[in-house]
């Protein structure tokens, strides 16, 4: 019988973290760039049935797993010219201390040293270093091109460095505050496959629908298993009751 | 408690922010020269809970890890510098900017302001002032005894008098490096920022510098629309956020039935 109980602990544990991914999914539902957690339960269990010998295993630990889905968000026009959405495979590179992170949110302003920074203050990487905007140069006047490169009255300011991974989903980790980082160095390449888009803004890609359905399936399962746990206790009372005469 | 309350708070909190910016932005659909304002949202830190690649049996390697995210929160909101729509008013003083750059205006301490609203009179002076009474810069003085006044495309004002036809002065227009960066003050009226970077002067129509339009005036660039349907969104995000929390309740509900 604690078996059981532990199974179905480990059943609300995992459906728990399933309600807290879509908690943080449908919190991110107007957040530009933002890419949903997905929760998947059954890979797990299945590895784990069969990395036991041919004896069927007395319990099987439910274990939730979440990875990111880099699907495209849909692009919205916002007419700054300082907002580029990102179409494809791809994201902007950022510099920062620790060296780079990846973002998909492009709503990039300029700092006072007329570097093109995010909205966060974190320095936009070029191909050659931070791209500076001359003081003198207005902002509404550049043109971003969809290959990335940045241009104000016929010059060239630079060109956006635009990264791609082989495998988003396992190479990139969320960091929060809109990017991610490489989990092993120098798996960046150039990216080949994405469009930039000047003036426009990448939505989330959370589905309302998809979320609202998680909230429903997320409660339904958690009542089951408090079903079961009410039914163990009653059959327990029960059979002391037999027991006892 | 559950995390997940925390979570849906923080977007209950910043959709109500971006209520507080469309309802600014829809209160002032008929405000001559304003801009609307954006607002960025961003998510917060993420709890790392397991790792990915760690050994789940042996030899097996889990595929992703465990990351659970905090909920949002609003970045900055921006002004969106885009034209608004002119309409005629037949005004002698009323201009609209066609383009970019600015009117500067000084405040009663000799504070520079800087506007797109062009809705321009003159004071008991004849000096040209804004709609709240704000001297013009450069300064114009309007000859008591005009008829008419005609100001050009290149924002050269002149005055029509019994004597003829003199110039009085020019609208000078100013544009910035990073406009986004300006600093809201209300009356329409913008202040230069380290982030806005300095005033760059120059002449209608020149190159970059809208030209002005005389007995026009610039509208609000807020649209009614566009600004409806982000207010559907807004409430309805509001609305899914506070089911996270009612589901939430529900959990907790049944557990505290559980245990009698």
């Amino acid at each position: 019988m604690s078996e059981q109980a532990g199974q179905i602990s480990s059943g609300i544990d995992a459906m728990m973290e399933k309600y807290t991914a879509a908690s943080n999914n449908i919190a991110n539902v107007s957040t530009p760039g933002f890419k949903r957690t997905v929760t998947a339960f059954s890979a797990t269990l299945d590895k784990m049935m069969r990395s036991k010998s041919s004896d069927i295993p007395l319990r099987i630990p439910v274990e939730s797993h979440q990875t990111i889905d880099f699907s495209q968000g849909q692009i919205t026009q916002t007419g700054s010219p300082l907002d580029i959405a990102l179409e494809g495979r791809g994201f902007l590179t950022l510099e920062t201390a620790n060296g780079p992170i990846y973002t998909r949110n492009g709503s990039l302003d300029v700092n006072t040293l007329g570097q093109l920074i995010d909205k966060n203050g974190r320095l936009v990487a070029g191909q050659s270093g931070p791209i500076v905007v001359p003081r003198d140069i207005i902002v509404s006047d550049i043109q971003i091109g969809s290959d990335g490169v940045l241009k104000a009255g016929g010059s060239e300011l630079g060109k956006l460095k635009l990264a791609a991974f082989e495998d988003e989903k396992t190479q990139l980790e969320p960091i929060g505050y809109g990017a991610y980082r490489a989990i092993e160095k120098d798996t960046a390449m150039p990216a080949t496959n994405v469009k930039v888009r000047q003036g426009c803004q990448e939505g989330s890609n959370v589905q309302v629908m998809s979320e609202m359905v998680s909230l429903m399936t997320v409660s339904r399962i958690y009542e089951m298993h408090i079903n079961i746990l009410r039914r163990q206790r009653e059959n327990g009372a029960a059979t002391l009751g037999v027991a006892n005469g | 408690m559950l995390k997940a309350f925390s979570t849906a708070a923080t977007g209950m909190d910043a959709q109500q922010t971006m209520i507080d910016a469309i309802a600014n932005n829809l209160a002032n659909v008929s405000t001559n020269g304003f801009k609307r304002s954006q607002v960025n949202f961003q998510d917060l830190l993420y709890l790392k809970m397991r790792d990915a690649d760690r050994e789940v049996a042996s030899g097996i390697t889990a595929p992703s890890g465990l990351e659970i995210g905090s909920g949002v929160q609003v970045a900055s909101t921006t002004k969106t510098f885009t034209v608004g729509e002119v309409q005629r008013t037949g005004n002698d003083l009323d201009v609209a900017i066609q383009g970019d750059g600015f009117f500067k205006v000084l405040l009663p301490n000799g504070e520079e302001r800087y506007t797109r609203d062009g809705a321009f009179q003159k004071d008991a002076n004849g000096l040209l002032v804004n709609a709240s009474g704000y001297q013009i810069s450069p300064g114009i003085t309007i000859p008591q005894d005009a008829m008419m006044i005609d100001i050009a495309a290149d924002g050269t004002v002149s005055a029509q008098t019994p004597a003829g036809t003199q110039a009085v002065g020019t609208l000078e227009l100013y544009r910035f490096p990073n406009p986004a960066g300006l600093s809201s003050e209300g009356g329409n009226l913008y202040r230069e920022t380290a982030s806005s970077g300095a005033n760059v002067a120059g002449k209608a129509g020149e190159q970059g510098y809208g030209s002005i339009l005389s007995k026009y005036l610039e509208k609000s660039n807020v649209e009614m629309v566009t600004e409806l349907v982000n207010l559907i969104n807004a409430q309805r995000a509001y609305e899914i956020n506070s089911r996270t929390i009612r589901t939430g309740d529900n959990i907790l509900q049944q557990l505290s039935q559980l245990i009698r």
